[in-house]
């Protein structure tokens, strides 16, 4: 929760923050979701992807980031996704 | 002390593979989900022809829940010292370390892990990470043809992935790991085990009526947890599955309890209901080395 803690009041307040990868070759998804998911919770989708950059990353990490933010967003207007 | 005639004898399968495994937990594990007698014994001296690594991680995994249940186990195997050859099966049980875990020993002359295997390992969640870090992957980049950790950086996902699902959901704090190498087939199988609650018993709260197997593969829908945290959203086995299965060609099997899930690259998953009850969660891994994308780890810069 660490990266959420700092980027969140960046965020909220309307500046924009990047956040850097460099000397990390891959993450689980329970770092996405702490990290980066969690602001979903009070920051629309659209403002984030405005306000927030990731750089010196690679492939797998920013599909990864980009399929739970796709998911989790999309959870939202349905919260059954498919299983009701 | 136990009478010889208070003692359940198991005489291991002359050929101990995944589908004998099936019998040999029928034969520790009451229906009803409880070990079959206070007092077991295993009878090696039956394993005379072949044993797989993932009949070694059931073996391990059940051991443990044996003893964790309250079980007093002894083995019975060929007196030590016997000379065997590298294919014997006992051979390779003792050269993958699980007499040593078990009885705290070698039993048998030259006994040593074998280049293409990693030895079984009882790990703690907490030394999970270090574990892999400081000798499951220098052993793969060791023994692959190229540098796993600078390749291929979702095989360690995939761990940290299966480990953070011990942690989260099976009740205990111990996993096991077995790995091994086929140089000629290009490929690593990977087991990890626990013997918590199990899969399906975590999800029966949230989806009654289904089997088993259905559950497990209900759990391996993204989105779906049981314990629902900011970090913990029901995504983690869906990118195992997706790393094995899209980025090196491989399977992704699942038993837990009596259910079974194998998912490969371009098939309909499998789900099928197993005659006995494994008690706990089995997560059998295999990579193709050969097809692994190693495209995944160019550099880029997030692109919305």
């Amino acid at each position: 929760m660490i990266i959420y803690s700092i980027i969140f009041p960046i965020i909220k307040r309307g500046d924009s923050v990047t956040v850097s990868f460099d000397g990390v070759s891959g993450v689980p998804t329970s770092f996405v979701n702490a990290a980066f998911i969690e602001l979903l919770r009070d920051i629309p989708f659209s403002v984030v992807k405005q306000k927030l950059s990731i750089t010196q990353s690679n492939r797998q990490i920013n599909e990864l980031i980009k399929k739970r933010f796709n998911f989790e967003s999309q959870r939202d207007r349905n919260p059954c996704h498919g299983l009701c | 002390m136990a009478t010889p005639e208070q003692i359940l004898t198991i005489p291991l399968p002359k050929r101990f593979t995944q589908y004998e495994a099936n019998a040999f937990l029928a034969s520790i594990v009451r229906q009803d989900g409880h070990p079959a007698a206070a007092n077991i014994c295993f009878d090696f001296t039956t394993l005379t022809n072949w044993v797989e690594v993932d009949a070694i991680a059931v073996l391990c995994s059940s051991t443990l829940w044996l003893i964790d249940n309250g079980v007093n186990i002894t083995y019975r195997y060929p007196s030590e010292g016997t000379e065997l050859q590298n294919k014997n099966p006992l051979k390779y049980l003792d050269d993958a370390g699980f007499f040593y875990m078990f009885l705290g020993k070698t039993l048998y002359p030259g006994t040593c892990c074998r280049q293409t295997m990693f030895p079984l390992s009882k790990l703690g969640i907490s030394e999970s990470y270090s574990w892999m870090t400081n000798k499951l992957i220098p052993w793969l980049d060791r023994i692959l043809p190229f540098a796993l950790s600078k390749s291929f950086p979702e095989f360690e996902v995939c761990v940290n992935e299966i480990f953070n699902n011990i942690r989260d959901h099976s009740g205990k704090q111990w996993g096991c790991v077995v790995a091994q190498y086929y140089p000629n087939l290009n490929k690593i199988d990977l087991i990890i085990s626990d013997y918590g609650i199990g899969i399906p018993e975590n999800m029966r709260k949230l989806y009654p009526g289904q089997n088993d197997a259905e559950l497990i593969y209900i759990a391996t829908m993204e989105g779906v947890s049981t314990k629902p945290t900011p970090a913990n959203r029901g995504a983690g086995l869906e990118n195992i599955i997706s790393i094995v299965t899209n980025h090196a060609n491989g399977i992704v099997k699942i038993h837990s309890l009596y259910g079974e899930l194998t998912i490969a690259n371009g098939l309909r998953p499998q789900r099928s209901m197993r005659p006995s009850l494994f008690p706990g969660t089995l997560i059998h891994l295999v990579f193709k080395t050969d097809c692994i994308d190693f495209s995944q780890i160019f550099p880029e810069d997030l692109s919305w």
